[in-house]
């Protein structure tokens, strides 16, 4: 009865790893939604609410338990009125304006508050007032010398870290929304609501340029050619390099992020990355819908999908790898929050959060586990083979068996790929296509009507068909499992999933693995 | 009338009518072989053993082609013979499918599985209530393999090209091989344990020398 047991540990031990690796939790805040990234600090993770859903509930601050998503502290400011957007701020302790300060996180208020709140227990450090001209802090802060700078309303204030006793303030003529503040060598950067792009020295100089209309609602850039700035425009989007017109973009800009020299920014048309390392050019344009905040996690950057379908795009230098989806998607502008071991944090406006894992790292965590587990079951195996010793055999066995289990979707994904290969390729083509349609890429979706859709430039089926789908209108469900991200539905339409072939071959790799050649047709049909 | 809604990953999708026939011919053999069993004692047990075992690979589903139950069925045809064999296997397939997912591969798993439970009621795999694992390890091998091309069946329609189905199969080998490794695993650990369950007095299929026996008695 022993060995029944130890088996059924095993095992099951091996199922709690592999679902624990995807899953997390979740857990409904019930308060509104989240339309800032969450902020994970060692084992708890910090979030707030905006909007709420009645109008009477006040937004909210939580911190949420790492491991189950246990509610460990809540905040509710009865003052705030809504769009309560500035990005939590995380503060590390160390040396304010005068003396030192301990570790908090720094909230600003749709009601011009701004708190210092002991991350333990969610108690007030201090507090301090900006102006409310209807509404007061919705842009993101930022740390300078031992002072948090606030983008407020109609100015920018630095406030000491110890204390939170006004070190600053400098009074702007125009209003801010979602203004967030810039640092740089020589001072801070911020934009308004009237296109005026402000530099502020640290003595409370202020030097205006007039970016010529339009909206600038997110912290400037600072590059090596200079400030990017990307402002919304009726309909449409401009971005300007230290003022100067690079390009017309579309509608309602994401708040776009740096890496060196590489930004990142997207509209309700596209997601963009720029070279800014020698003037600004484009190093990738891809159709994505996203106007929320984009994120860095290592080399992928994170985009939440502003859609009804939701979820978060993520995209590396060769474009969208895949769409990670959520068991409540809805309409989306958080970034994820990212934590040390790989844990990934998802909001959005359906009020959820959600701890998803299977990060890179996390399965680079995995691989070395099961190399670990190879190199016991060699251990325990060899001796077992030279001596005929049953009980180690048995003990090498379980032990494959698990390593097995552990690097089975890298060795699955292996095996697949070669597999792969051995299938000749077949002519897909519909005479009644363009023949220029031939020197590029066709996804054909067959719906009641066979649907072809014209694209160049995609490296995987995952990202042709996204393109293809925006470009025709058609709404896509895409699950991520263990082995990958699976399409389940085309235009609403599920049946039994759905199977791809290229170039007439059929599919065997998931879909964000699957490449294609610049001149393909990837084929969607029923499953 | 159409029976078929779509062609899928695992075969054809069925309408719920077809679905419905389907799980009732599969109960209904099942079914009728354990009325034409030999022995009606320990249907009690066979029913626990049929929830505990659909329960297990329920449990198991997130592992990688990890099946507990085709060890089981070897052990539970050798030991309680072809026609109970059939059964566990039909009911366990129905019975976790109802969890996992029903279609039409049930059908082709159901298949698999049975052809497994009348394999181990016939290569001796159990002897004077011991297990033998030399018997026991290479068909719990052969058996993963087995039932990886049966149910590999429910793929074929008119599109599929006997090549393409060749490379699904080739695709297959690497998780059945993984059902392969598992089924040693269990067998090694369980099976000794599971055949003396097995070899409780409620469960031993009783011959038709030991009818005679107990008559004479």
């Amino acid at each position: 009865m022993k060995r029944l047991w130890l088996l059924v540990f095993l095992l099951l031990f091996s199922t709690v790893s592999a679902q624990s690796m995807q899953e997390g939790w979740e857990r409904n805040l019930e308060n509104g939604y989240i339309t800032t990234a969450p902020v994970v600090i060692e084992e708890k993770v910090i979030l707030r609410t905006s909007g709420t859903w009645d109008g009477e509930d006040r937004p909210g601050v939580y911190a949420l338990s790492l491991k189950d998503g246990s509610i460990l502290w809540e905040i509710h400011n009865q003052n705030a009125i809504h769009h309560d957007m500035a990005p939590i701020l995380y503060v590390e302790s160390g040396q304010g304006c005068n003396s030192t300060h301990e570790e908090m996180l720094i909230i600003g208020w749709s009601d011009g508050r701004i708190t210092a709140l002991n991350i333990a227990d969610g108690t007030t450090i201090w507090t301090a007032q900006s102006e409310k001209i209807t509404w007061g802090v919705t842009g993101g802060m930022a740390l300078d010398e031992g002072k948090v700078v606030v983008p407020t309303r109609q100015g920018l204030s630095a406030l000491c870290l110890e204390n939170g006793e006004q070190a600053l303030r400098v009074e702007l003529a125009e209003l801010g929304w979602r203004n967030g503040v810039s640092i740089t060598q020589e001072g801070y950067f911020l934009g308004n609501e009237e296109g005026i792009l402000n530099f502020v020295t640290r003595s409370g100089g202020v030097e205006k340029t007039n970016l010529d209309g339009g909206k600038l609602r997110h912290p400037p850039i600072p590059t090596s050619s200079g400030i990017l700035t990307h402002l919304q425009k009726e309909g449409s989007s401009s971005i300007l390099l230290d003022g100067e017109l690079l390009f017309e973009a579309g509608p309602s800009p994401a708040i776009p992020v740096a890496n060196g020299d590489l930004v990142h920014l997207a509209t309700s048309s596209e997601f963009m990355t720029l070279d800014c390392s020698d003037n600004c050019t484009i190093r990738q344009n891809i159709p994505f819908h996203s106007n929320g905040e984009l994120a860095l996690n290592g080399e992928e950057i994170w985009a939440p999908r502003n859609t009804p379908e939701g979820g978060w795009g993520v995209f590396t230098s060769n474009g969208l790898e895949r769409i990670v989806t959520s068991s409540h998607d809805t309409y989306t502008t958080a970034a994820p929050g990212f934590g040390q071991n790989g844990e990934i944090v998802l909001g959005s406006d359906s009020g959820w959060v959600e701890l998803i894992g299977k990060s890179d790292e996390e399965n680079d965590h995995r691989i070395t586990f099961a190399w670990c587990l190879f190199a016991l079951t060699l251990i325990f195996g060899l001796p077992a083979i030279i001596q005929r010793e049953p009980a180690l055999a048995k003990i090498s066995l379980t032990l494959l068996l698990i390593t097995t289990i552990l690097a089975a979707p890298d060795l699955s994904k292996a095996w697949s790929s070669e597999v792969a290969e051995l299938e000749p390729a077949k002519k897909d083509w519909n005479d009644d296509w363009p023949e220029e349609w031939k020197e590029g890429q066709v996804v054909v979706f067959e719906l009641e009507d066979e649907i072809a859709i014209y694209l160049e430039g995609h490296d995987n089926v995952l990202s042709a068909t996204q393109a293809a789908a925006q470009k025709e209108g058609i709404s896509l469900e895409i699950e991520q499992t263990d082995l990958g991200p699976y399409l389940t539905a085309i235009a609403t339409q599920e049946g039994a999933g759905w199977e791809y072939r290229i170039d007439g071959k059929r599919g065997m790799l998931a879909i964000d693995d699957a490449k294609v050649g610049q001149t393909s047709v990837i084929r969607w049909f029923p499953a | 009338m159409v029976m078929f809604s779509a062609s899928g990953t695992h075969g054809p999708v069925v309408e719920p009518a077809l679905g419905l026939l389907i799980d009732a011919s599969l109960i209904g053999a099942a079914t009728i072989l354990l009325l034409r069993s030999s022995s009606k004692t320990g249907m009690g047990l066979l029913a626990l053993l049929v929830l505990t075992i659909s329960s297990l690979r329920v449990a198991m589903a997130d592992l990688p082609n990890i099946q507990p139950v085709t060890v089981s069925c070897l052990l539970v045809g050798a030991v309680m013979g072809a026609r109970r064999g059939v059964a566990f296997a039909i009911l366990v397939t129905l019975l976790s499918n109802a969890v996992i997912g029903v279609g039409w591969w049930s059908i082709f798993q159901a298949a698999g599985w049975s052809l497994i439970a009348f394999a181990g009621s016939k290569l001796a795999l159990v002897e004077n209530e011991q297990v033998r694992m030399q018997r026991l390890i290479p068909a719990a091998i052969l058996s993963a393999f087995v039932f990886g091309i049966i149910s590999s069946f429910s793929i074929i329609d008119s599109s599929i090209s006997l090549s393409e189905f060749g490379i699904y199969l080739l695709n297959g080998l690497f998780f059945d091989t993984v059902h392969a490794l598992g089924n040693v695993v269990i067998g090694l650990w369980l099976a000794p344990w599971f055949t003396r369950f097995l070899h409780n007095e409620e469960f031993k299929v009783t011959s038709p020398l030991e009818i005679h026996a107990i008559v004479e008695g």
